[in-house]
């Protein structure tokens, strides 16, 4: 089975054909991870999320991890991409009205109040195939 | 959309964890969170996946609390499902209960890649998920 280191372009192009995510983050010493729908948005990752719900406590500057992976069990392959840095809230009026109106929406929230953008810090990524 | 989340029981979460094979494991690397993913099996109430020298091995010795998540969905968005689970890992040696034919699968899995040839297991200490759809009517059937 051959391993492949991905680069920071090959894990943003990846990252850019998938839909859903998995943010991770600590609280008090516990980590907890949730899947988000997201977009990429330069070198950043955004997604949308409701007041009230667990990710709403992210506060600017929460060091996150963030995660995309695919796999086929059926031949064995399968990729991740793994990005870290910290998460802050759009707040920029005219931001938020673009991704308003842009394609992002949330499959488990209709309405969605609250924008978080993650810096793409560290961007980490390896692909499995068959040789 | 399907009118918003609903939480599952944690017999419904293992049910649908039982259903797919890639899962995620959250730990503090440095001090800061990774998010691993793991082909994985529950047994005996455990997730069980392989594991190579390094975080995640420590978190096991350590006996910390870690994150597990695995989730589901339709790719035009009908239905999915989340779930949670925190617990203790550790390392399993020589429990013979996990030494079954099953474990055998997790080598024959590409994730985690490499040297991954340490087995541990997560003692579920909270279960929790989340779903929306359809595909939440087959875990709570009607009563008949």
């Amino acid at each position: 089975m051959g391993l492949q280191i991905l680069s920071r372009e090959e894990c943003l192009e990846r990252l850019e054909h998938a839909v859903v995510g998995r943010i991770g983050y600590v609280v008090d010493g516990i980590p907890v991870i949730v899947p988000v729908n997201f977009a990429v948005l330069g070198e950043s990752i955004v997604f949308c999320t409701m007041r009230g719900s667990k990710l709403s406590w992210l506060s600017n500057r929460s060091r996150v991890a963030f995660e995309v992976d695919e796999s086929r069990p059926s031949d064995r392959t399968g990729w991740s991409v793994l990005v870290r840095g910290s998460a802050h809230e759009v707040t920029d009026p005219e931001e938020l009205d673009a991704l308003r109106r842009g394609p992002l929406s949330s499959w488990a929230h209709p309405s969605p109040e609250h924008w978080i953008r993650i810096s793409a810090d560290e961007v980490s990524g390896r692909a499995l195939s068959q040789p | 959309m399907t009118g918003g989340l609903r939480d599952l029981s944690p017999a419904q979460c293992l049910t649908l964890l039982r259903s797919v094979r890639v899962g995620r494991v959250g730990v503090s690397i440095e001090g800061l969170p990774a998010i691993l993913p793991v082909n994985f099996l529950v047994l005996g109430g455990s997730i069980v996946f392989r594991s190579a020298p390094g975080a995640k091995l420590e978190a096991a010795s350590g006996g910390a609390i870690v994150a597990f998540e695995a989730d589901s969905y339709a790719a035009d968005g009908a239905w999915g499902w989340s779930v949670l689970v925190r617990g203790a890992m550790s390392e399993i040696t020589r429990d013979p209960a996990f030494q079954s034919t099953r474990v055998e699968l997790l080598r024959a899995w590409p994730f985690p890649e490499g040297g991954a040839d340490r087995i541990v297991r997560i003692e579920p200490s909270s279960v929790s998920g989340k779903g929306f759809g359809v595909a939440l009517r087959a875990l709570a059937p009607a009563e008949s």
